[in-house]
């Protein structure tokens, strides 16, 4: 990436930070979904009997504190595919397509601005959440290291999917149907209230083959068992899915802006 | 009642302007409930009950939360986007009519996709939560007097707006946070938090009270859900009506033309 592009992507990213932060009631309210979705489960993973589990060894803060880490990546993305949905429906995405950089990566850095935000503070708000409710959950420093990582990495992998589920409206109007499959199954397969590795064992399989679990599922995970011993695994798992979503994405913006050539907005 | 049976004929007609559209909206969201609810089919697999509660009760919890939220959204979806209304201005061309203004605007925009959460409700309660034909009446009584709670504290909490400009955006996660709470069995919670879901924050008395409503076959608790609807919708109606005394818009006048 030359610094002719590079530059002008920074630009966006800081007025995407700027946004967010330009609206501090956005993030209270973000802070306290956030912190009331934490309480539910603190409340349901309190009268559930975990010695059920058997040999899982999963107990209720270690189950928090995976929930923490799942709920900060969903939380912290939100749902940036409207964006891209309403530019598509009310034909302004012909303004932004004139530009010399490309709709995806301009579209791609402000988004980064916004939830780099999100990221730091919803970060502070879950820690101070598990130590207010937990104790001392948090991992090693190696192991928050990887954990800083492989979040910012989730983040990047599902905003790359909203980009596209964001041209689904390029040829069904509205983007919205298809996010709600999607969402659904990123929250079932990426394990977002229970880690994969007490789902049954075929549903784990899959769940494990697919995208979902290297969005959530993975950085979660390394709260289960203290951070950086599957560091290696995790983040080379994420850094494939995350160069295959590229490749869509890229397909889908080019297949998007040649339906716009041949039929207009 | 007139009015509204006009306004309820013109909501089902605006769907007929782009049925696939309206239909796969439906189609996507009866889908997505169901996706969801295998959360809870992993969550039962791991573990007998939560407090007593068995896959089949969050079933038809979830079948009552869906049914009302999807007759809230339907029959009156412009609740969804009242704050934003009101400080657009939007109540001007509301308040020009000879009628109160809080039925054109809720009845007005119907959301397609609540007609899935209507649907999704059958698989919920007859088939997941083994509830029998018979359960049904009862079962549409208490998840309707549901869907008049959540339509009203809904519209309670974007009425906040009339009061405090700028918090659109805080409307929205208070929204969003109602309905998440919904979804989920309240019986877990302490003391507090629950009679705070009761009163306040009426979150359990859309999907947790009828819920135990129907598995305990009580009288008594169907009666309370039927109460607090008509306490709830009044309050809505009082809270709009003190609210619209602060408003003074007169920017949007032009299209009532």
């Amino acid at each position: 990436m030359t610094p002719g592009i590079l530059h002008p992507l920074l630009a966006y990213a800081r007025l995407g930070w700027k946004r967010t932060a330009g609206n501090p009631l956005g993030l209270v309210g973000s802070v306290l979904l956030y912190w009331l979705i934490l309480a539910i489960f603190w409340g349901l993973w309190g009268a559930t009997p975990l010695h059920e589990l058997g040999a899982a060894g999963l107990t209720e803060e270690r189950l928090l504190a995976y929930l923490a880490v799942t709920e900060w990546i969903a939380f912290a993305v939100g749902l940036p595919y409207r964006e891209v949905e309403a530019e598509i429906q009310d034909g302004t995405i012909d303004m932004r397509l004139a530009h010399p950089i490309a709709f995806g990566l301009t579209t791609l850095a402000v988004w980064i601005g916004e939830v780099g935000c999100r990221y730091v503070v919803l970060g502070i708000a879950g820690l101070a959440a598990l130590a207010y409710a937990a104790g001392a959950i948090a991992p090693s420093l190696p192991g928050a290291a990887v954990l800083l990582l492989s979040a910012a990495l989730a983040m990047l992998l599902v905003l790359l999917w909203h980009l596209q589920i964001g041209f689904a409206a390029a040829w069904l109007g509205i983007s919205a149907p298809t996010f709600w499959i999607w969402q659904k199954c990123l929250f079932v397969f990426g394990g977002l209230i229970m880690p994969l590795t007490i789902y049954p064992a075929s549903l784990g399989a899959i769940a494990r083959a697919s995208p979902f679990a290297a969005m959530l599922f993975a950085p979660a995970s390394l709260m289960l068992d203290g951070g950086a011993d599957g560091a290696a695994s995790t983040i080379t798992l994420q850094v494939t899915w995350l160069a295959i979503s590229v490749l869509a994405a890229v397909a889908v913006e080019r297949a998007a802006l040649r339906r716009f050539l041949e039929r207009g907005t | 009642m007139r009015y509204v049976g006009s306004l309820l004929r013109l909501t089902l007609q605006s769907l007929r302007a782009r049925p696939a559209a309206a239909l796969s909206a439906a189609f996507f969201m009866f889908a997505n409930n169901l996706v969801f609810f295998v959360t809870w089919a992993i969550y039962f697999a791991n573990f007998s009950a939560l407090k007593g509660w068995r896959i089949e009760d969050v079933a038809l919890l979830a079948g009552i939360v869906v049914w009302a939220y999807g007759v809230a959204v339907f029959f009156a979806g412009g609740v969804r986007t009242l704050a934003r209304t009101i400080v657009d201005g939007g109540l001007d061309a509301h308040l020009g009519r000879p009628r109160h203004p809080l039925p054109s605007l809720l009845l007005g925009r119907p959301i397609a996709s609540g007609l899935g959460d209507m649907a999704s409700a059958l698989p919920f309660w007859l088939w997941l939560g083994q509830r029998s034909v018979a359960d049904l009446p009862l079962l549409l009584l208490v998840a309707t007097a549901a869907a008049v709670i959540l339509g009203s504290a809904i519209a309670i909490m974007q009425c906040l707006v009339f009061w405090w400009p700028r918090a659109v955006g805080f409307c929205e996660h208070l929204y969003e946070m109602f309905v998440m709470v919904t979804y989920y069995p309240q019986h877990a919670y302490g003391f507090g938090a629950r009679v705070l879901l009761l009163t306040v924050f009426p979150a359990a008395l859309i999907g947790f009270l009828p819920a135990e409503a129907i598995r305990r076959h009580s009288a008594l608790l169907v009666a309370a859900v039927m109460a607090a609807a008509a306490i709830y919708a009044g309050l809505a109606l009082a809270v709009f009506n003190l609210g619209l005394r602060r408003y003074a818009s007169g920017n949007r006048f032009v299209d009532l033309r």
